[in-house]
């Protein structure tokens, strides 16, 4: 399994994308900073600051995940290499589950670096900016990592939906389209009030949506031996 | 003989429609074996299905005397493959491509890329990325990856698509060293004859899905060797005159009223002239000319073989 995977990174050259995530990491970084020049907007309290943060980090990753899926998965239907992958005296479910891994891998480890990279910057900037004085406990951060963490694993399996639409044409546009879709709806800022709150915010909505992703990727694994490849 | 790829009733129906209607082939062991039919016969999806990309619809397929099932990875592992077009990781270069190949299918020597290139003449490649490449350097490619492993079966559609007539022989020319010194077996589909007449042992003509004939060459050669057709009021004076008076030997009594001269060097004139000197009564005569691409249309045409 540990040579598949190698295979699947070496094929698509990963350099390219953690380049990317560190990219996409430093943009959102500086819009969340930039936000602050703006005074109706001005953060005040670590609380909303993390809220704000893992709704933007989210929303780019479950995108990020998308491309990801159109490489390593629809993008070989596409252009039919498929037909050379599945020619391989390896089992079709664990080249699949490779692929899968590999992208929910790569969304949790970099939704996490991501989130602790803008955090940290951001309590930096704070101590130079004075946005608002509040004392960062070591309970605080503890309860921040713990969030982090958990909120990453979710958006990570959150992040695979786009899958099921991107499958059924085997197109990248689709997938693409349908993790926007899933990064406003769950992850962006309803303005009801003056709140940060998103639909994800609600546990048990953000569990469910979770579970569905991963019944997606069970669903692109199963049977996947008697399938015919047209 | 043992057979190395076998079919039996082979049917496959996609949406309804039988694209293939239950296919009995042979394939011997160590023979190239030609797959002939139109474009659209079903050729690629009965190599889809010996390949395992596709299930049959019914019907069974044995590879090294097993049968072929949904979960029979290992035997894909004996095997090289270029099913429709040749394709490739575009953005990768050629050597990076067969190094991945190479990995994937768990084979391990070194030496075998440069081999592999050199035996497709493609040994001077440099590092452009495969999309660089032209269809006929796309084929090479492919050919090259295919055996690169060293498969004890290839199954290659339409190979010889793209290249240039030097390059066909070429390829040609690989096919059969690898079929003579490695002992390989090649299952090649082609939709014309011509292409492939020259290399292959034994042809298989499929049209609308159907195996319309199985057949070695030698005995398509053999039956459509040319001849002149003598049609007489009696076949057997006929020949009475052909092998006393015209010392032939190689010629046939087909029925009491026609007789056919393998021996096509001889005049008509002179045939005719004899003939009549001794009382036969001539209706008609004249000679037959059967290309191989003649037999293989007929074939495709009514179904049945003439001659």
């Amino acid at each position: 399994m540990l040579n598949i995977l190698k295979l699947e990174m070496q094929k698509y050259k990963m350099g390219g994308s953690v380049i990317g995530a560190l990219i996409a990491t430093f943009i959102s970084m500086a819009i969340i900073m930039m936000l602050n020049f703006d005074q109706d907007v001005r953060m005040d309290s670590y609380e909303e600051t993390m809220s704000l943060i893992n709704n933007i980090v989210s929303c780019i990753f479950i995108i990020f995940a998308a491309a990801l899926i159109s490489k390593y998965i629809i993008s070989e239907y596409k252009d039919k290499t498929i037909t050379v992958l599945f020619m391989y005296p390896i089992p079709r479910k664990k080249i699949m589950l490779a692929k899968l891994i590999i992208i929910l891998a790569f969304t949790f480890i970099f939704g996490i670096i991501s989130k602790l990279m803008i955090y940290s910057a951001f309590y930096f900037f704070n101590q130079f900016a004075h946005l608002f004085e509040q004392e960062m406990t070591s309970a605080l951060v503890w309860r921040y990592g713990v969030k982090i963490f958990v909120d990453s694993l979710l958006m990570s399996c959150v992040s695979l939906i786009p899958l099921y639409f991107g499958m059924r044409k085997h197109s990248i546009i689709t997938t693409i389209i349908s993790s926007l879709l899933v990064a406003s709806v769950l992850y962006s800022n309803v303005s009801f009030s003056d709140s940060n709150f998103a639909l994800s915010n609600i546990v048990i909505i953000h569990i469910l949506v979770s579970i569905i992703g991963l019944l997606i990727a069970y669903s692109a694994i199963y049977r996947i031996d008697q399938k015919d490849v047209v | 003989m043992s057979y190395i790829i076998r079919t039996i009733q082979l049917t496959k129906v996609f949406n309804n429609k039988e694209v293939v209607s239950n296919v009995n082939m042979n394939v011997k062991q160590g023979e190239i074996y030609g797959f002939l039919g139109p474009n659209g016969a079903g050729k690629t999806t009965v190599m889809r299905m010996m390949t395992n990309l596709i299930k049959p619809t019914t019907g069974e397929i044995e590879l090294f005397g097993q049968r072929l099932t949904a979960k029979s990875y290992l035997q894909l592992g004996r095997m090289g493959s270029i099913i429709e077009n040749p394709v490739f990781y575009d953005k990768l270069s050629a050597r990076e491509n067969l190094d991945l190949h190479c990995k994937y299918m768990g084979y391990h020597n070194k030496k075998a890329m440069q081999n592999a290139l050199e035996l497709v003449n493609m040994q001077h490649i440099g590092d452009q990325p495969v999309r660089e490449f032209s269809l006929g350097m796309k084929q090479r490619l492919g050919i090259a990856r295919a055996i690169i492993t060293k498969p004890e079966i290839l199954i290659l559609d339409e190979p010889i698509n793209g290249l240039d007539p030097v390059g066909m022989k070429e390829i040609r020319d690989l096919f059969r060293m690898l079929s003579k010194e490695y002992g390989i077996t090649l299952l090649v589909s082609s939709h014309m004859l011509g292409e492939v007449e020259q290399m292959v042992d034994t042809i298989g003509v499929i049209n609308h899905g159907q195996l319309i004939q199985e057949v070695s060459m030698e005995e398509i050669k053999e039956k459509n060797k040319d001849y002149i057709e003598i049609t007489v009021r009696d076949s057997k004076a006929a020949a009475y005159v052909l092998s006393h008076h015209l010392h032939l030997s190689n010629f046939k009594v087909i029925n009491e009223h026609v007789v056919r001269v393998y021996e096509t060097h001889i005049p008509q004139n002179e045939l005719n002239t004899k003939l009549v000197m001794n009382n036969v009564e001539l209706e008609s005569i004249y000679s037959k000319n059967n290309s191989l691409e003649d037999y293989f249309l007929s074939l495709l045409n009514g179904g049945q073989p003439h001659a």
